[in-house]
């Protein structure tokens, strides 16, 4: 079956009114999952997938991805809004998201983020499509050693995150990726610093972290606060404006190529590309210094690629049966409770399930575009409602949902304790996203490293003999290079004010 | 009370001092053959350097404006982590409904609500809303006290 | 003032007798829904196992039975949720062998807190490599790897029980290959595609897959190859060492807390013992990857302590323990 015959055929099976159905019930659920911070679509999916039985497998599918990526959607509302990520994979939109909320361009930055979706979504849908069988091939080169590199890559990037000092960010990135050696080694079972704690030895959760950094540190930030709301200045616009659009678009384009293609490496999709965007923005923008002020770019590429990193995941679970991260393989599970194996002959085997989930995902897309941008009105009055109201029903929102993950109080105590260390460090001038994203990449990058001297019986030299390492060394090495000049530069020049003053 | 700036570094030379000796213990291996404490260890390692460096740079700079007076804590700060923990601590013990409405009530107080009756009005509402909610979406809520009543 | 003492006194007999928690075993069971807790996240082999068991038990009693996923802290945070769970018999779990955490020192439980009901299947294990590998059958493989030791293999992790039983062999029939530990079958495979390493192993179920559709070639099958459906030629373990190796195999069992009563423990004992020998079920459980095995928890209990020892020796070798 070709390419255009299977869409057609795709979509002649989901333009029945009970696939839409489900297929909306899944893009409803999955933005509510996303807006509701701590809940995400794992905990919805798991807890849905009883649900499914009764449907037939494509329904079931198409639900179960319309709930992972409509809370991709769903996840920026409450990152722009109040500083929280939805999920994990929102935390980068918190940067400039929350600023643009602050200065009354909430709407923009929800239109942006639901038109950057959109565009990302459907795009990655047509890549899927014609590429994702040869794509996955490629991405199969991608082993220890490749990883590695492409970690040592993101992180001469994180120190761009930063807005101030580059060597407050280094410590940050330092203690971040200290967290991420918490819990269980991978190599050898050797529980690291886990106090006994059974819940440490999976690694110190992330959306605790993010939560307690992000959202519960601006919430002790802004306690002093008398009378007051989010909003700094006026409401400006509900919609973005056509200038924001122009200025946008690129970031959009970029971010779905970026989202898409590191969306469908192994443990693709999530964190990486988000900020991969982000820090690919700034670095090419002509006005860098307000990325973390509010720049509509900072908004729209992460959000794209975010959407497009989702999408990329599908490429290795449909061309080889393969989930590369844990909310797909729950999809994989409920194909398999209903007598598909998902291997690398689905496309042969079910062609119905395989083009229907196709042809769902530019049908939720849409619908996803539909249901978002009306709302953006009723979620800007959010930020009218004064603090003291607001306040709790935040914390509320972050407490259960924190404990709604794992019905754990102990994630509740990561959290509240993260946002204590992310207060104290605000307030002292420190950076919270690259501690962040390092306790992200940390484990990945060691990991990868030591399993990358295990295949080569401990000679170093694999990274540099594999052309896709070296050439992400080079590339990373020449980032390091440039940054690392700069802040040489900076750092002279604080010392010769510090000299001439003291004298 | 002390400068938090410089407590902060004490506390980031102490890690990094501690963090390294921790993983020299359980083993560092070599650079070909890495035991689970190598990444750890240098990792502490470089914290402790460069917090040291940060030492220095701070007593050059001690004249100068960087925020080196900030006064962190405050009373509200102290109640309202304070009754965070305590949430933290009693959900799974007195259940769900009592721990919102006794941490709520006084978390809408700091929150800046004076009244008592509409305190508790309103800490009512949220927590019945967001219990039916919550277990609609199927969360299951610690039902603690609850379970004498059944 | 007696009469009133005496009233009191037989009022509160009564409501005590009448109490559920001190309802005895002629009370019908189940009544309400029961509990099927797995310490693993839904989609996973465990989780897809409790699901179907759950859905068969449920039609067999007329009764729900509803799965709960609980995972964390590498199967603790689930198993300890059970281990202090009310021994009513509304709460069970499903889930492989639970000792290992225990010898790892990281589990907030002891095997005393449960009662196995029974092993209901063997979770199947391969060997596999890709399908352009100049090892045709296990034999060509076995006496490569001696020749040239340090034969690198791919795993799913060093906690899982894949790597334990991997390492047994590989200790036991001196093939001297080394383990690099992924995350899982989904990275395990992804490495052998890709060529970074040459030899995986791995659940039968995400190799079969790949087998099928001739991109991989499973040389070992850890268990009897026919109960997962695949090639006959198919070496086992047993057949191939000649019974000279110990196996430890993969068990997927159900348990309950210890103190639950007995009579209520026979009855799904029992249920389990039905629903085994049932077409569907076997079937079922076949696609993803199970092979029913029904062996009565009495039974379970007399191999179990070798199996410890066994899994206990490889993780002292391995350094996991000291």
């Amino acid at each position: 079956m070709d390419i255009f015959g299977g869409l057609l055929f795709g979509f002649k099976n989901v333009l029945h009114p009970d696939i839409l159905f489900y297929c909306f019930l899944g893009v409803v659920i999955g933005t509510l999952i996303g807006v509701l911070p701590g809940i995400g679509p794992i905990a919805a999916m798991s807890i849905l997938l009883p649900t499914t039985f009764g449907l037939s497998p494509a329904s079931a599918i198409i639900m179960l991805a319309g709930i992972y990526y409509g809370a991709m959607y769903g996840g920026s509302t409450t990152s722009i809004l109040v500083n929280i990520p939805g999920e994990a994979a929102s935390v980068i939109t918190c940067l400039d998201g929350y600023q643009m909320a602050k200065k009354g361009r909430a709407g923009p930055a929800l239109g942006i983020s639901a038109i950057g979706s959109f565009i990302g979504g459907t795009l990655s849908v047509i890549a899927l499509m014609f590429i994702a069988i040869p794509l996955s091939n490629a991405a199969l080169k991608f082993g220890p050693p490749e990883f590695f590199s492409l970690m040592c890559l993101s992180m001469s990037l994180i120190s761009y995150l930063a807005r101030g000092s580059t060597f407050n960010a280094i410590i940050m990135i330092i203690i971040g990726l200290i967290l991420g050696t918490v819990g269980m080694d991978p190599i050898t079972g050797f529980p690291r610093f886990y106090f006994g704690s059974s819940t440490l030895l999976d690694g110190i959760g992330l959306i605790p972290v993010a939560m307690g950094l992000f959202g519960i540190s601006e919430i002790l930030m802004n306690i002093e606060l008398k009378e007051r709301t989010i909003l700094e200045t006026k409401i400006k616009n509900i919609f973005p404006t056509l200038k924001d659009m122009k200025r946008s678009i690129g970031a959009i384009l970029r971010g779905s190529v970026i989202g898409f293609f590191i969306g469908l490496l192994p443990g693709g999709g999530g964190v990486i590309p988000t900020f991969i965007s982000y820090t690919l923005e700034k670095r090419i923008s002509k006005n860098p210094n307000e990325f973390g002020n509010g720049a509509i770019e900072g908004v729209a590429g992460p959000e794209t690629a975010n959407n497009a990193g989702s999408t990329g995941a599908f490429v290795p679970m449909l061309a080889l049966g393969i989930p590369p991260n844990p909310v797909l393989a729950i999809l994989f599970g409920a194909l398999l409770m209903h007598g598909v194996v998902a291997g690398p002959l689905l496309m042969q085997r079910y062609p119905d399930i395989f083009w229907g989930v196709i042809a769902s995902m530019y049908v939720g897309n849409i619908m996803l575009l539909i249901l978002n941008l009306p709302l953006i009105g009723l979620w800007v009055k959010v930020l009218k409602i004064p603090y003291r109201m607001l306040m709790p029903l935040i914390l509320l929102f972050c407490l259960v949902g924190c404990y709604a993950i794992n019905n754990n109080p102990i994630e509740v105590f990561i959290m509240i304790i993260f946002g204590l260390i992310g207060y104290c460090l605000r307030r002292l001038g420190y950076e919270l996203a690259p501690m962040l994203i390092a306790m992200i990449l940390g484990p990945f990058m060691e990991t990868n490293f030591r399993n990358s001297l295990l295949i080569s019986d401990g000679s170093l030299k694999i990274f540099i003999t594999r052309p896709i390492s070296a050439i992400l060394l080079i590339a990373a090495a020449c980032l390091f290079v440039t940054s690392g000049l700069s802040v040489y530069k900076k750092t002279k020049k604080k010392i010769k004010e510090v000299v001439i003053s003291d004298d | 009370m002390v400068n938090p700036n410089t407590f902060l570094i004490v506390i980031l030379v102490s890690l990094g001092i501690s963090i390294s000796i921790y993983s020299y213990k359980i083993g560092i291996g070599s650079i070909n053959n890495p035991g689970p404490g190598l990444f750890p260890f240098l990792l502490g390692s470089l914290l402790f350097l460069l917090s040291l460096y940060k030492i220095n740079i701070f007593f050059k700079k001690k004249r100068l404006d960087e925020t080196t007076h900030v006064r962190l804590f405050f009373k509200k700060l102290f109640a309202l982590l304070f009754l965070l923990f305590f949430y933290a601590i009693f959900i799974d013990l007195i259940g769900y409904i009592f721990t919102t409405f006794i941490t709520f009530s006084f978390i809408f107080r700091i929150a800046g609500y004076k009244n008592w009756f509409k305190i508790i009005t309103y800490t009512i509402c949220i927590m019945f809303i967001s219990y039916l909610g919550f277990t609609y979406l199927g969360v299951r809520l610690p039902q603690g006290l609850l379970k004498m009543v059944y | 003032m007696k009469k009133k003492i005496f009233f009191i006194l037989i009022s509160l007999i009564f409501s005590i007798s009448f109490n559920p928690y001190y309802s005895n075993s002629t009370e019908k069971y189940p009544i309400k829904p029961v509990i099927v807790v797995t310490p693993f996240p839904g989609g996973g082999a465990v989780s897809t196992i409790s699901v179907i068991t759950a859905k068969y038990l449920e039609r067999h009693f007329g009764s729900p039975f509803i799965v709960e996923f609980k995972p964390g802290g590498g199967t603790v945070i689930g198993v300890t949720y059970v281990a202090n769970a009310a021994p009513d018999g509304y709460t069970l779990l499903c889930a492989a062998d639970i000792f290992t955490s225990v010898l790892m020192r990281t589990a907030t439980y002891k095997m005393e807190d449960f009662k196995i009901i029974a092993q209901i299947s063997l979770l199947g294990n391969a060997l596999s490599v890709r399908a352009d590998a100049p090892w045709k059958n296990f034999q060509e493989f076995v006496e490569y790897a001696r020749k040239n030791p340090g034969v690198k293999y791919a795993h799913p992790g060093v906690g899982t029980f894949i790597y334990f039983r991997t390492e047994n062999m590989n200790r036991k029939a001196k093939l001297n290959m080394i383990g690099v530990p992924m995350k899982g079958d989904t990275d395990v495979i992804p490495a052998l595609l890709g060529g970074h390493v040459p030899v995986a192993v791995g659940s039968t179920f995400a190799h079969k897959a790949q087998a099928d559709a001739g991109k991989t070639r499973i040389l070992l099958s850890y268990d009897k190859a026919t109960g997962y459906g695949l090639d006959p030629n198919i070496p086992d373990i047993e057949e191939f060492f000649k019974g000279s190796i110990y196996d430890i195999p993969v068990s997927i069992y159900l348990y309950a807390p210890a103190k639950t009563p007995k009579e209520r423990v026979e009855i799904i004992e029992k249920a389990l013992e039905t629903i085994c020998k049932e077409r569907e079920y076997v079937e079922e459980m076949k696609k993803i990857g199970q092979m029913i095995s029904f062996v009565p928890g009495n039974k379970v209990m007399e191999t179990l302590p070798k199996k410890i020892e066994t899994v206990k020796e490889i993780m002292k070798e391995t350094g996991m323990i000291k």
